[in-house]
């Protein structure tokens, strides 16, 4: 993990003898986060690993432009929230079928995966997780499992804190009722 | 604050979800975090400068263009021979135009008529006005029916 601030990293970004190492050193920071992100959302590891990808991509091109509005680490989420929306979406229309066959293929993925380790009840939460629809996929996995705040929240995905917290809220009853009935 | 009464009504709305104990069950093969910083620098590094890109581009769209070019050519090009009477049609004939196509003898009679728009005259004669016109010319009837 680096050490240096978000503005010692841009600058060393932005001299071209230094590039490459700035941007191993950003790859290397806040990979890990993202990736359990991305994998949240799209639940297979190859498909994960094409996203973050994707992510960094986008990230590399983008890096000479981006002014410090936000922290490095919310613009990396709001870029990953992107590309794993968009992935979702584009799997939908690959295969023509509705959300409920999207959950049943990515449940059966994450079932024959070796890489789940989850027990029953973490399976049937990660379950409840993928029948919410997209973007409050993303609010609820930003929230429950990331622990991010509302702030950070609202600038990943551009959505108002009254929104997130109505739609977290909402989630968080769902996923509730569906880990309390019978289904697995 | 704010957070602590949030996590108070979270816990009273959803008491399962909140009791579970928050592990990540998602697992990575063995080294994947040390590989992949690797693999995203040789994506980065390896794409095209943008020049080599459009320049790309352009090899791919420059074809295309020629041959929509191509079609829009042939499907809006006159029919062989339709653009000459356009020709006829749209560029009315002078007099000498139709003079030197025509030579001296139609010029000189187009030259005589006095009138080319006027209505033509009623041609069905009956046998007496025939024979009227025929005596006030002085034709010979007889030599006409004989050499017909």
């Amino acid at each position: 993990m680096s050490e240096l601030s978000d503005t010692e990293l841009l600058a060393l970004f932005r001299r071209e003898e230094s590039r490459n190492y700035a941007f191993n050193l950003i790859v290397r920071t806040h990979q890990r986060r993202l990736y359990a992100f991305v994998r949240r959302m799209v639940t297979d590891h190859d498909e994960a690993q094409d996203v973050l990808q994707e992510v960094f991509i986008k990230a590399w091109k983008g890096l000479d432009g981006f002014r410090e509005d936000a922290q490095l680490y919310s613009w990396l989420h709001r870029i990953a929230y992107n590309q794993s929306i968009n992935h979702l979406k584009r799997l939908r229309r690959g295969l023509f079928v509705n959300n409920d066959q999207v959950v049943e293929r990515l449940t059966a993925d994450m079932d024959r995966s070796e890489h789940f380790t989850g027990d029953a009840i973490e399976k049937k939460l990660q379950r409840a997780v993928m029948r919410l629809p997209d973007k409050q996929r993303a609010v609820f996995t930003m929230k429950y499992f990331q622990e991010m705040k509302y702030t950070e929240i609202s600038d990943a995905t551009g959505t108002s804190v009254g929104a997130l917290k109505a739609s977290y809220h909402i989630a968080v009853k769902k996923i509730e009722a569906w880990l309390t009935s019978d289904q697995t | 604050m704010e957070d602590h009464h949030e996590q108070e009504e979270l816990e009273r709305l959803a008491p399962a979800l909140m009791g579970l104990p928050k592990r990540d069950p998602f697992a990575v093969p063995d080294g994947f975090f040390d590989r992949f910083p690797h693999a995203v620098q040789a994506r980065v590094t390896s794409r095209p400068a943008p020049v080599v890109r459009w320049l790309r581009r352009a090899a791919i769209a420059l074809p295309v263009l020629a041959l929509l070019a191509l079609g829009a050519w042939w499907l809006t090009r006159p029919e062989p021979g339709t653009a000459d009477l356009a020709v006829e049609v749209h560029a009315p004939a002078s007099e000498e135009d139709l003079y030197l196509l025509a030579g001296d003898d139609l010029y000189a009679e187009l030259a005589l008529s006095e009138d080319l728009e006027a209505p033509a005259p009623d041609l069905e004669l009956s046998a007496e006005e025939l024979a009227l016109y025929y005596e006030l010319n002085g034709t010979d009837v007889g030599a006409l029916i004989d050499e017909l």
